[in-house]
């Protein structure tokens, strides 16, 4: 529709507006449950990059990644009738694909494809920083710190900066944490990254 | 409505392996409403939205100031660096999601042999499994040319399966023989999906028992 504002931000900032993306999210969301293909498919596009980085933080592969991430938007559409808001959209979509991927790696191995690209392991960050394409002193400097985060803090501090606070519950719900949790537990790994990026003179210099 | 009805098989939950940040937290609830069910009429634990903005007081979570702000933000410009959505995906997604109601099922691509998409070569040929509980469709693909491929597909179990492939040039449509074969002849390469309707001698097309992901020829 032309008096809708343009789907296509691929990383908003979402600490900024937040409300306001939200609020769009809500109606592109009810009006791609009447029907309209150009509404779902803004949703998709705001959606699709938490989604992606929820999955492959679960070590698929790129290729079966996006094949995860397309079963999971087609099984949407059968129940999109039956969500409710933003929040219940993000934790139907997180749980769902969480549970698609997981299936497809058991196939895969079942099938013994161990060295499958839909298998390879990619640990995240995957890439070492020095080949990392970051424009910056201050990503590289971020990515070393990352690197040597817990694998837990590193998994959660992915997904976190790409959902609203709003959603962090159903975030959580999707993850099997328990609702408030995500808060915290933000808290906790952001306060070591912190402590990890003073020491780096190639952060604090800005 | 679907004959499939509303029990969609449920894979597993995945283990919680102890690799998990939340090894020790509660493990998702198997019963829950979620997410295959329909949510449950206003008595569920399902909170209204939180009125507030991002800056608002989140009850247990901390207060984000500027540098945790810079830090976030950091931190979803790197992981889109380093590991970007494929610029394709949403193209792909576009064009699996333009079908009218999907009550049937969804079929996962769980096996490819072969050379990968793209790839040119006189021999080329893959094969590509899907499955889902009640349907598996293995299709075999055939380089032509550099425009068109050939299909040979099997699916089980047999059934009056009608079988449409959505190309981005349009609609190929054949039947499933009674052994649950069909070929597809002269399919443009590029995107392509499969959508498995019933097959009815008359009248309106079938409704639709199963789609696949799409798949690049």
């Amino acid at each position: 529709m032309s008096d809708e504002p343009a789907p296509e931000c691929p990383t908003p900032s979402l600490t900024d507006r937040g409300p306001e993306r939200r609020d769009r999210l809500a109606a592109q969301l009810r009006r791609a449950q009447e029907g309209h293909g150009e509404a779902l498919d803004a949703v998709v596009a705001d959606l699709t990059p938490m989604l992606w980085h929820a999955v492959r933080s679960q070590g698929l592969g790129r290729q079966a990644a996006e094949d995860v991430i397309q079963t999971t938007w087609l099984s949407l559409l059968r129940y999109l009738h039956t969500i409710e808001n933003p929040a219940g959209l993000i934790e139907w979509l997180i749980t769902t694909a969480r549970r698609e991927a997981w299936r497809v790696r058991a196939a895969s191995r079942a099938e013994d494809l161990a060295d499958d690209d839909a298998l390879a392991r990619v640990p995240d960050p995957g890439v070492p920083p020095d080949d990392l394409v970051v424009q910056d002193e201050q990503g590289r400097a971020l990515w070393k710190a990352v690197a040597r985060l817990a694998q837990p803090c590193r998994d959660l501090l992915r997904i976190v900066a790409f959902v609203r606070r709003p959603d962090y519950d159903a975030v959580a719900a999707a993850l099997g944490m328990p609702r408030g949790s995500i808060g915290p537990t933000r808290g906790r790994c952001l306060t070591k990254l912190r402590r990890l990026l003073a020491e780096d003179p190639d952060w604090s210099r800005s | 409505m679907s004959d499939v009805g509303d029990e969609e098989p449920r894979p597993a939950d995945p283990p919680m392996d102890g690799d998990g940040p939340w090894s020790t937290d509660p493990p998702m609830d198997g019963d829950g409403p979620w997410p295959t069910d329909p949510p449950m009429d206003g008595d569920g634990p399902r909170p209204a939205d939180p009125p507030t903005g991002e800056d608002g007081p989140w009850p247990g979570d901390p207060p984000l100031d500027a540098e945790d702000r810079r830090i976030l933000d950091g931190l979803r410009r790197v992981h889109a660096s380093a590991d970007p959505v494929p610029d394709t995906l949403l193209d792909r997604l576009r064009f699996v999601l333009a079908l009218e109601n999907v009550m049937g099922e969804v079929l996962s691509m769980t096996e490819e042999i072969g050379a990968a998409p793209g790839a040119r070569g006189g021999e080329e040929s893959r094969t590509i499994t899907f499955d889902s509980e009640s349907l598996t469709i293995m299709v075999a693909i055939t380089v032509r040319d550099d425009e068109r491929v050939r299909l040979d597909g099997w699916l089980a179990p047999v059934g009056d399966h009608l079988v449409e492939l959505r190309t981005s040039r349009g609609l190929i449509v054949t039947r499933a023989d009674d052994q649950g074969r069909f070929t597809l002849e002269g399919v443009p390469r590029g995107l392509a999906q499969i959508v498995i309707r019933q097959a009815l001698d008359v009248g309106p097309r079938g409704t639709i028992l199963a789609v696949t992901p799409s798949m690049v020829f």
